[in-house]
């Protein structure tokens, strides 16, 4: 137990502390979410810890992931993450930790989740957040404590409703202009067209931004090789992905574009623990 | 084992009983010219893409009203018969084949149901186009059964306006001027004459006159304007085609020569791969996509080899001749081969177009390679006007083409591609590429990915490639689409295309991108009743509106096109069909204030049952505030035309036609429409087309015989 506890502390040293970051929209989601136009609110994986902790209810395997991605090229935008679960006797706990940015600007995020299920089609997840920013040249850094909150209900045998509240306490950055953490609001569906086939649709809404609207789905192949595309809404981006399952590995990537910026790609990187023998 | 697939196949035809009775029904009550709705809707599109109101797209479904007529055999179709149809993605023509393959030929048409990826729906649209026959011979056995088996087809098509055009009027005296009025009288007369003896020849002729055009008669007279005639064989052996006269070509995914329509972007989302069909008769009736000469398609096994030779006289703009009158340099071509004002008729057949090239395909179980070369010379000095725009257009007087595409299947992937180089008198060859994978995840889902980057001096004058802009030239996209059918009775088809312009365009005075999104979603509850949804957005970007000196850079601004639909077809007895659409359209343009236009239509068709005719009408109210909002929507005509009239300002359309069958052989239609407008005294003004009046009014009558 011990063991497991200290590994995603090494990945996160192996995936560059010097820049780790957190913040709303700069948040490492994981490859997975990311080949799907991040429509990722209603996939049952570790990056639940992301997307809707809810979803951790569904987990039945102890999983760690690590994702790191180079928007553009530009290092100084790269995140990094790390997410991992424990399916519990009753409930399943989650651990995120997130970074983004440079030593100029940095987000950072830890959240601490815990997923519970609700009879046998409903799940409801929260999750703690300690957020940190700050900003290089003698501005100093600032730190809150924020929530989420997340649910997921089973419409039919394969379509699942996924909802996700974040920061509803409207949690404060600065109080200079009264500046707050954003409140998001998330809602997706996903469609299991076949055990082959996922389709994931979503929208989502914060306080300053408009609405956003994403959709994706991934395709496995093979069974050792899943294939994704979707679309993400604002900034309006294609994004393709590869998944690869190899007994306990698992290794998603992405290529997303942008159609000014270019290209934006990522992997993450995951071990699923076998159940204890 | 045949006994067992036996009765097998007859559990399956009794277990649809249904299906059964829907597809008789279908295949009685609708005429061979009535297009399905999604047709309608992809020529909608397509018209919407490219301006064009009443382009003539008979050859996009000549094949479809041919089938009509000589269903096609699916046992022995082949991969090129089933591509032919057209109605088949190359993963259903897959698996249909390998199950022939495997199983021996279909027993019965309900055998279908049984192949992996067709569906009732697909198979719904295919049947009245094919039928399965064990034991066939596809030769004629005597001379008896190829007379038979022959079939005559003359049509004469009339159309006109109404109401006077200032270009038929006599000239204001104070400005006098011939040169503002038209040649010709404002009748559009089309008459067509095929004789054609399935899978061995086609022999056609055809004459038409547009509106202004002269119809000379008398000894200088040469009647209509344009002439087309065509002599096209085919066999079964070595030779597999021979045109002579007026014809087409399409190869590969249509980078270097694909000279008919094609649709890019439709409702359906996954369909984006060419499937080019070599050599064809021109049977079209458009004056100027025809190749005139002639060309050989020869057969050696796996390998086929085709050579083609075309000459041709363009209409183009001169601006330099010699002391001999001899045309030395031109500025632009003209494409709309229209010669109804003495400007038009001036630049009439004044640049010689020599065009030669082959194609030489390998085709193998899976894969299927191709390379294409062609070069094409022109008799003067093509000079486009020296404007930062034409800055990579195409100059001089010859142009190279090579190209190599390729289809490969792999289980349930189709890779298909196409690169292409061009040749003008710049140093360096210009280059095309297309690449396009399509996937068929699950009989229910399908996605497909295509990507195509066309440099802006990349030229052919015969290419007809996926692209945003309607040319291979200047372009750069990657598009995304998704059919997804989770009911039988829910259908969805999503797609999304990125696109951005390496230079810049007539109007456009920099680099820039686009997108375009597109959703839909259709509900058939029953097989009387379809009902669609569809949403699109488009980001294009353009010059702002009051931008008009051609000296003055502009920076364009990005605009946004929203469209939404809502379609309902229902059939509330076997004899009358209903159609009603209400479509709403939003556009911020470029300075950014908002336009709104709403459409609202309702149509019906009768066609009684034992009555030799049918009678269709609808009636449309629009409202939009101008052409930049205007709305494009399929209009059923009179045999042959495929009109999808574009409505803005505020107004209303009547629209009837009549269509009657004499003595069986003897099919008369008659149209009539009339848009009435209620903010506007004059129609077109300023142009020759102006009306002094509120309505326009065109009627059009055709008469085909068939013996």
């Amino acid at each position: 137990m011990q063991s497991r506890a200290i590994c995603p502390l090494l990945l996160l040293l192996v995936f560059g502390l010097n820049s780790l970051t957190a913040g709303n929209d700069n948040l490492a989601g994981g490859a997975r979410a990311a080949g799907m136009g991040d429509a990722g609110l209603c996939l049952e994986d570790v990056w639940c810890t992301r997307h809707n902790q809810a979803g951790l209810a569904f987990i039945k395997k102890t999983e760690l992931s690590s994702s790191f991605e180079v928007p553009f090229g530009l290092t100084d935008l790269q995140t990094g993450g790390v997410a991992y679960a424990i399916p519990l006797y009753k409930g399943t706990i989650g651990l995120n930790l997130s970074s983004f940015g440079s030593q100029d600007y940095q987000e950072n995020k830890i959240g601490l989740a815990y997923a519970l299920k609700i009879g046998s089609h409903c799940s409801a997840g929260m999750q703690l957040d300690y957020l940190r920013t700050g900003i290089a040249e003698g501005y100093g850094t600032r730190n809150a404590v924020a929530g989420e909150l997340g649910l997921e209900v089973l419409l039919s045998k394969n379509l699942k409703l996924g909802l996700h509240l974040n920061n509803p306490t409207r949690t404060s950055l600065a109080e200079y202009n009264d500046e707050r953490y954003p409140t998001v609001l998330r809602a997706g569906l996903l469609y299991c067209l076949s055990q082959k086939i996922n389709l994931a649709a979503e929208t989502e809404k914060d306080n300053a931004n408009l609405p956003i609207f994403r959709g994706g789905f991934e395709y496995s192949l093979v069974q050792s090789l899943i294939v994704r595309a979707g679309l993400n809404g604002n900034p309006t981006m294609f994004c393709f992905g590869a998944g690869f399952r190899m007994k306990n590995l698992i290794i998603d990537t992405v290529v997303s574009l942008h159609p000014i910026l270019g290209f934006n790609t990522g992997i993450s990187i995951g071990y699923v623990f076998n159940p204890k023998a | 084992m045949r006994t067992f697939r036996f009765v097998v196949c007859l559990i399956i035809e009794f277990s649809f009983q249904s299906v059964h009775a829907q597809v008789d029904s279908l295949i009685l009550k609708e005429p061979e010219y009535m297009l399905t709705e999604v047709m309608q809707e992809n020529l909608e599109m397509q018209s919407e893409a490219s301006g064009a109101e009443d382009e003539d797209y008979s050859e996009l479904f000549e094949n479809l009203v041919y089938f009509r007529n000589h269903q096609l055999n699916i046992n022995t179709a082949g991969k090129e018969g089933l591509q032919e149809l057209g109605l088949l993605n190359p993963i259903q023509i897959n698996a249909l084949l390998e199950h022939i393959h495997i199983n021996g030929p279909l027993l019965s048409i309900y055998e279908l149901q049984s192949i992996e990826y067709f569906d009732i729906p697909s198979i719904r649209t295919i049947l009245p186009y094919v039928r399965v026959i064990t034991r066939e011979s596809d030769t004629y056995q005597s001379l008896k059964d190829l007379l038979k088996n022959t079939s005559q087809q003359f049509d004469l098509r009339y159309a006109r306006v109404l109401e006077t055009q200032k270009g038929y009027t006599l000239p204001n005296s104070r400005s006098a001027n011939s040169g503002s009025r038209f040649v010709g009288s404002p009748d559009q007369v089309l008459a067509s004459y095929q004789s054609s003896i399935p899978n061995l020849t086609s022999l056609g002729f055809s004459g038409r006159k547009d509106p202004g055009e002269r119809f000379s008669v008398g000894q200088s007279g040469k009647g209509f304007d344009f002439y087309s005639m065509h002599l096209f064989i085919q066999t079964k052996g070595i030779i597999k085609a021979l045109a002579f006269g007026d014809f087409a070509m399409s190869f590969g995914q249509g980078l270097v020569a694909w000279s008919g329509l094609a649709l890019s972007k439709t409702a359906e989302a996954c369909i984006v791969e060419r499937t080019g069909a070599g050599l064809k008769p021109y049977t079209s009736s458009s004056k100027t996509r025809n190749l005139r000469g002639g060309g050989v398609s020869l057969r050696f096994g796996l390998l086929e080899a085709t050579a083609f030779y075309s000459y041709k006289l363009l209409d183009a703009t001169v601006s330099d001749t010699s002391i001999g009158g001899k045309v030395m340099t031109v500025r632009t071509i003209q494409t709309t081969g229209i010669h109804a004002t003495p400007s038009e008729l001036q630049s009439a057949n004044t640049l010689p177009e020599e065009t030669a090239g082959g194609h030489l395909a390998l085709s193998l179980h899976k894969l299927v390679m191709g390379v294409t070369a062609m070069q094409t010379r022109f008799g003067a000095d093509v000079e486009p006007k020296p404007v930062p725009y034409n800055l990579f257009e195409f100059r001089g007087k010859e142009l190279m083409n090579a190209g190599a595409d390729y289809n490969l299947v792999i289980r349930n992937l189709i890779f298909f591609g196409e690169g292409a180089l061009s040749k003008d008198q710049r140093e360096h060859p210009n280059t095309a590429f297309l690449q396009g994978v399509l996937v068929a995840a699950d009989p229910r889902m399908s996605f497909t990915i295509l990507y195509r980057n066309y440099s802006p001096a990349y030229h052919s004058f015969f290419s007809n490639a996926f692209s945003e802009g309607g040319k291979t030239s200047n372009e750069q996209g990657i598009y995304w689409g998704l059919t997804l059918k989770p009911r039988s009775q829910l259908s969805i088809s999503v797609f999304c295309d990125y696109v951005s312009y390496p230079w810049l365009k007539y109007r456009v005075d920099a680099p820039v991108t686009g997108n375009d999104f597109f959703a839909k979603i259709s509900w058939n509850p029953d097989k009387r009743t379809e009902i669609y949804l569809f949403f699109r957005r488009k980001l294009s970007a353009l010059d702002p509106p009051a931008a008009n000196d051609p000296d003055e850079i502009n920076f364009p601004l990005p605009g946004i096109q929203t469209n939404y639909r809502l379609n309902i077809i229902t059939q509330p007895s076997t004899v009358i069909r209903l159609k009603t659409r209400v479509e709403l359209i939003w556009k911020t343009d470029s300075v950014q204030s908002l336009e709104q236009g709403f459409l609202l239509s309702a149509s019906f068709s009768i066609k009684p049952k034992k009555r030799p005719f049918s009678l269709t009408g609808s009636y449309t109210i629009f409202d939009t505030p101008s052409g930049n909002t205007r709305i494009y929507a399929y209009e059923q005509g009179v045999p042959g035309t495929y009109s999808t009239p574009s409505y803005s300002g505020r107004g209303s359309r009547f629209t009837g036609l009549i269509q009657t069958k004499t003595f069986r052989k003897i099919q008369i239609s008659l149209s009539f429409t009339r848009t009435f407008y209620d903010d506007r005294q004059v129609i077109g003004i300023g142009t020759l087309n102006q009306i002094n009046g509120r309505h326009k009014s065109e009627v059009q009558c055709n008469l085909r015989m068939k013996f």
